[in-house]
């Protein structure tokens, strides 16, 4: 806004010689009242930083912290869920071994031609082996149970995740300020346009 | 994800159910194994009653058990011996090293008395340690 009177869309503007004054105003910027004085014949240059508005930083911080919890409620727990899942396939692996080495003691309990052989395979190493095989039984459906119950978490908390109303910035500072504004959310951002209808009789 | 997460518990849960256990007290199909409860692998084929001189001289009197070995149950052809255990002092009488083709030995009895039945608990003796016994008795008859 120039001189509150005008709204200004263009680039350049010739200003009689005096003081003037001028809003600044940007998305997401907060406005800026200043008066600079116009010389006649002298080139000046002026700059202005716009600090961002309070809304936009109060937006900011529920941005981040939503994208964070996002993060929480979705990454934490497939993580969680694919290295139990990576425990579980271990566990797998030496449940079926502990299985295959009790079977391929059967095998050698019928091919073995030592009734001393047969006996300390059948009263040792076998219950050992089958002590192996119980753990390793336990151990995977153990694992598979916290695998499924991480996988329910997470489905649980992706779809919970999924319904976390996401923060909007509502720009009040372009509430003051009419013309072509760009809104900035989470997907990108919309232009909006707005318009002032002073009512107030004069 | 929704579709993979229950594809992948259940193809976990259904890898795990086809495991089972191997209950070692089942395992007595073995012939060598001295539990195994399967057909005799001793056969009693006939009882002697012999003396045993030295020089002229007699010296013991036994009873003889020939025996069959069923070495076609064995699990695969091994050299073996029989052991004979006396049943009334636990002395014990063993053949030599019998090749594997081999499917009849002797062992004996000592100082039996005519008219007196003895019996003998009989296995095959294999890479140094013995199958199960059979019990066999015979008469010692002049």
């Amino acid at each position: 806004m120039l001189d509150d009177k005008y709204r200004m869309q263009q680039r350049e503007v010739t200003l009689p010689a005096g003081q003037h004054r001028f809003q600044f105003w940007a998305p997401t910027r907060r406005i800026v009242d200043t008066t600079l004085t116009v010389l006649p014949d002298i080139t000046r240059d002026f700059t202005l930083r716009l600090p961002y508005s309070d809304e936009y930083k109060v937006y900011q911080e529920q941005l981040l912290r939503y994208r964070n919890n996002r993060k929480l409620n979705r990454l934490l727990p497939m993580a969680a869920t694919g290295v139990s899942a990576i425990v579980s396939v271990s566990m797998f692996v030496k449940y079926k071994n502990a299985h295959d080495q009790l079977a391929e003691d059967v095998d050698q309990y019928n091919s073995l031609t030592s009734p001393g052989a047969i006996s300390r395979l059948k009263n040792e190493t076998m219950p050992a082996h089958q002590a192996d095989f119980n753990k390793a039984e336990r151990n995977f459906i153990i694992s598979t149970s916290i695998t499924g119950g991480l996988a329910v978490l997470t489905t649980y908390l992706y779809v919970k995740s999924a319904r976390m109303k996401v923060p909007l910035f509502e720009d009040k500072e372009r509430l003051s300020s009419e013309g072509l504004a760009w809104v900035p959310g989470e997907r990108g951002g919309t232009w909006a346009g707005g318009f002032t209808f002073d009512l107030v009789k004069r | 994800m929704h579709t993979i997460i229950p594809v992948l518990f259940a193809a976990l849960l259904f890898a795990g159910c086809y495991k089972d256990e191997v209950a070692e007290a089942d395992l007595t199909s073995n012939a060598l194994d001295p539990d195994y409860d399967g057909p005799p692998i001793l056969e009693l084929i006939s009882t002697d009653t012999e003396l045993r001189y030295n020089g002229f001289v007699v010296i013991d009197t036994v009873v003889v058990f020939n025996m069959r070995a069923r070495t076609d149950l064995f699990p695969s052809l091994i050299s073996y011996q029989l052991e004979g255990v006396q049943t009334n002092d636990g002395t014990s009488d063993i053949t030599d090293q019998l090749v594997p083709t081999t499917t009849e030995a002797s062992v004996e009895h000592r100082h039996v008395l005519y008219g007196n039945t003895y019996c003998m608990d009989i296995s095959v003796v294999s890479v140094g340690s013995n199958s199960r016994s059979y019990r066999f008795c015979g008469t010692a008859v002049q």
